[in-house]
């Protein structure tokens, strides 16, 4: 069939008409002769993005039965999709259709108004070039599975997990501890603002055993993930009986939290089990629990020494929530026994905006020394330091606490390599954006939440997991159908040889070595289309589709021609 | 270093040693060169009848192929191989396991010192046999015997590195006068525990190879200078491959081109009118086929850091270029910038494989 391609130059009121020789623009490309016998037709309409310019659009495709389009208009990314659904409702394949910027590209860079013209040409040229190589491609929409997989049971999973079944999703809690409940359990309630309400933690745990929707399986682990949004196999396996459950699901929440960093002797902290040394994990333990504190000797401390930033330097970041912790430490000490003299070592407080400063607050007024010094280590229970002007001390004390840092629990590796989410340089789950998309990670339906994605407070680990939640209702609708990119990355299997390059540079872990046959193979509805893989390919056996060398050489040839 | 003297010339030797590894089931198959004996064709043979080893030259001056080539799939066969291998061979081999186009694992590699190989004319012509005995003795003269391809008069790595089992074969050798067999690997000493000659230990005397590598350095920079002299800037580029007629045979021969099929040959490289019509715009007049020298240019980046200089792509050439001095000269300077030597080690990464964020900064 003859070719007949629609190029229509949107006017976009001044921004484009003002700047440029429409008509000029028109009539050159009209009697272009460079596309052997393609038939252009070249009009110009005001507002393309308009129901009327739409609509007009559309009447056009259909009319006079355009076999491709190409709209001169603004930056893709206000319009690129609107035509793209003008074109799905006419004859004309979505795919075989192409937005050229001639706004932001053009007219709004050029004051000139001849070069303008002259760019916006060159522009269009390419773009026809271009879509005359496109092909059509047909989205085929799959069917979704609503049910949700979370890794951990803490109250960040937990909370996910009740955000979830609260809509009636079907959620399947994973948890490797023979308890619900996580850090947050252990301290029974101590975290929370109200000291005297240890069941919180518990509360939530009931709940969610009772809940129908929830299932949990306790003293498990994810063995095996593949998949993707939408359509994710698990397995995991029953630590005691090695049981293996399979299990299916849309997305996956990954709450797994972190581990206390564990100082060594070559950061200058010596001391045995036998000291009373104990981390911020061990006393809050000690104190929720209501028990009296004592020295293993069983005599009462007299001085108590807390020792902040403790993995700071190692780990090169600061935790964030230790400070508070140790704040809400000494006060609560200092409450059941006024007579302890606390001593505080740190090199800077960190403290959150809401809360933070009372606490601190309250611990000078109750006495709590401050001592601000460059760097600490431990012989025992001797806190050695090096004071803000250099000169270095030593002082005992009956007790120490160590504010210990964060770090990313020790499964959390296995897991970056099972679901394919990077970890980032502090070694915790990277976010898809830090800024824009902080509970998603680059792996599509993979969520993360609570500590497993670095320090934070209880309170923003569960208000992160209702993000996650959020994210997981609206994008994975039940009875929906999810549709998949089809601009993905097909393999010419004559031309693959199996050398991996391709393997080694996808980020999506799409692409798998077929070894009986020696080449690779690429899952199509893994893939998103980045294009690593074409780049790498050294016979060019990958080949992203709306994207191939020849769609780009034509467009590139036409532009600079 | 093991090794074993057999009291035999080299090339009787190699036969002894494949002879017990085939006869002892320690391999399935030999893969060497061969001669026909009725028609005097050479050809790489891959041999699993002990009545066919007779036929075998391993040692033989003769490339008529990259073996390295063959043996990609071979290697993947799970039959165990003994192979023999020119040591730009197994250097090739090396370079294509690191892209997954083979294995190590199974094959017994063989290597010799060499002294060069001849170049396909002559092979073709039936005149190896004619000239093999003034060749075998200027080799074992520590001479460049001047016949043989120009790459090999310039190669400096013509001691094998790595090989399973290394015979020497150029230099120290006499004809004649005892073939020493050294033994590299775990592999190798187990396979020739039982191998008849007298069992020892030694390490190849490198001082009797001395005058060969003074001569093969001079002989590859005096090819190097008159490259460089030629094949400098645009005018030398087209100087040199302004002859290319396309047939794409130096890289169908090349064994580092590892692709099936090659990207210049699809579609990707077809040409129609936008292109004819850009270009003959700005010049008025283009040559055909097109991209000839784009050909070169892309396999110059892709591969030259990874060649070996085996020369078999300049003896293919039908019009002359000398393609394997090019590249090698090229490949010297790539590989350097990365301290990489081709076929060194097989778990030595290969530079554009590697991502590093801090890498060449001057070059912003």
């Amino acid at each position: 069939m003859k070719a007949k391609v629609g190029v229509y130059v949107c006017e976009c009121g001044p921004n484009i008409a003002g700047k440029t020789d429409l008509d000029e623009i028109i009539t050159y490309l009209s009697e272009f002769r460079g596309f052997g016998d393609v038939e252009l037709v070249v009009r110009k309409y005001g507002f393309l993005c308009s129901n009327q310019g739409k609509e007009y659009l559309e009447k056009e495709i259909r009319d006079l039965g355009l076999t491709h389009l190409v709209v001169g208009a603004c930056s893709p990314r206000d319009h690129d999709s609107t035509f793209k659904d003008v074109c799905g409702k006419t004859q004309l394949n979505p795919y075989l259709y192409k937005i050229i910027n001639i706004r932001e590209h053009c007219t709004w860079v050029i004051d000139d108004m001849d070069k303008a013209t002259e760019k916006a040409k060159s522009y269009l040229r390419a773009g026809i070039a271009r879509v005359l190589y496109q092909s059509e491609l047909f989205e085929s929409p799959i069917d979704v599975n609503p049910d949700v997989l979370v890794i951990g049971g803490g109250v960040a999973g937990m909370e996910a997990a009740l955000a979830l079944a609260g809509e009636n999703r079907s959620v399947t809690i994973v948890e490797k501890n023979d308890t619900l409940g996580g850090r947050a359990g252990k301290l029974r309630g101590f975290s929370f603002q109200e000291f005297n309400k240890p069941e919180q933690v518990e509360k939530l745990i009931e709940t969610i055993l009772g809940n129908p929707c929830i299932n949990v399986f306790l003293d498990s682990e994810v063995t095996s993930v593949i998949g993707f949004l939408g359509n994710f196999e698990i397995e995991h396996v029953s630590l005691e009986s090695k049981v293996i459950t399979e299990l299916f699901c849309g997305s996956i929440i990954t709450a797994t939290g972190a581990d206390l960093y564990e100082t060594t002797e070559e950061s200058g902290f010596k001391y045995s089990e036998s000291d009373d040394v104990y981390n911020s994990m061990e006393i809050t333990e000690m104190l929720s629990s209501g028990d009296e504190i004592t020295l293993r000797s069983g005599k009462e401390p007299e001085t108590i020494a807390i020792v902040h930033c403790v993995g700071r330097e190692e780990l090169g970041y600061c935790s964030g929530v230790c400070c508070t912790v140790m704040m809400k430490t000494a006060n609560m000490i200092k409450a059941r026994y006024p007579d302890i003299r606390i001593t505080q070592f740190y090199r800077d407080i960190c403290l959150p905006p809401s809360g933070g400063q009372e606490l601190y607050a309250a611990a000078r007024s109750s006495g709590v020394n401050f001592v601000k010094v460059q760097s600490t280590g431990l012989s025992g229970t001797t806190v050695k330091f090096k004071e803000k002007n250099g000169d270095e001390g030593e002082q005992f004390f009956d007790m120490v606490l160590l504010a210990s840092a964060l770090v990313p629990s020790k499964d959390t590796p296995a897991l970056s390599e099972l679901l394919g989410i990077p970890v980032d340089e502090t070694g915790f789950f990277q976010e898809a954006h830090r800024m824009t998309n902080p509970s998603a990670t680059t792996t599509d339906g993979v969520f993360i939440v609570g500590t497993s994605q670095g320090p934070r407070n209880i309170s923003d680990s569960m208000l992160f997991a209702r993000a996650s939640a959020g994210q997981i209702l609206t994008k994975l609708l039940v009875g929906e159908k999810l549709v998949p990119e089809v601009a993905v990355t097909e393999i010419l299997e004559a031309y693959c040889t199996g050398c991996g390059n391709c393997l080694d540079v996808c980020v999506y872990g799409a692409i798998y070595p077929d070894e009986a046959r020696g080449i690779s193979i690429v899952n199509e509805a893994i893939c998103r289309g980045c294009g690593n893989c074409y780049g790498s390919c050294p016979s060019g056996a990958l080949r992203t589709k709306h994207f191939t060398n020849i769609q780009l050489f034509r467009e590139v040839d036409e532009a600079l021609r | 270093m093991s090794s074993i003297t057999i009291e035999k010339s080299a090339s009787k030797g190699i036969n002894d040693l494949l002879r017990h590894l085939l006869s002892t089931g320690k391999v399935d198959a030999v893969l060497a060169m061969r001669m026909m004996p009725d028609t005097g064709a050479w050809d790489l043979a891959l041999v699993t009848d002990v009545k066919n080893l007779k036929e075998l030259k391993p040692l033989a001056p003769v490339m008529t192929v990259n073996a390295s080539q063959v043996l990609s799939n071979l290697s993947l066969s799970g039959k165990k191989i003994a192979a023999v291998l020119k040591p730009c061979e197994l250097r090739a081999f090396v370079e294509r396991v690191k892209r997954e186009q083979g294995s190590l694992e199974n094959l017994f590699t063989i290597s010799h010192t060499c002294g060069g190989v001849f170049p396909l004319d002559l092979v073709a012509e039936g005149k190896v046999d004619r000239l093999l005995p003034k060749y075998e003795k200027v080799v074992s003269a520590g001479e460049i015997p001047s016949n043989i391809r120009d790459t090999c008069k310039a190669c400096e790595h013509f001691i094998p590195m790595n090989a399973d089992i290394m015979v020497s074969a150029a230099g120290e050798c006499k004809p004649g006068e005892g073939c020493m067999i050294y033994l590299n690997s775990d592999k190798a000493r187990e396979a020739l525990s039982e191998c008849t000659g007298e069992h020892g230990s030694a390490v190849l005397d490198s001082t009797s190879l001395e005058k060969l590598a003074t001569a093969r350095a001079r002989e590859r920079e005096k090819l190097f200078s008159s490259i460089e002299k030629d094949c400098s800037g645009l005018d030398g580029l087209v100087n040199i491959f302004g002859k290319c007629v396309g047939c794409h045979g130096c890289s169908r021969v090349c064994p580092i081109c590892y692709c099936t099929l090659c990207d210049f040959e699809s579609i990707n490289f077809d040409y129609n009118l936008p292109y004819f019509e850009e270009h003959l715009a700005r010049k008025g007049a283009l040559r055909l086929p097109p991209d000839t020298m784009l050909f070169h240019m892309g396999r110059l980046t892709h591969m030259s850091f990874s060649c070996v200089g085996c020369g078999m792509c300049s003896d293919v050439c039908p019009v002359g270029i000398p393609v394997a001095a090019v590249f090698s000269r090229t490949g010297e300077s790539t590989a350097s910038i990365f301290d990489y030597l081709p076929g060194r080690d097989v778990t030595e990464e290969i530079p554009v494989m590697i991502f590093k964020e801090e890498e060449f900064p001057e070059l912003g």
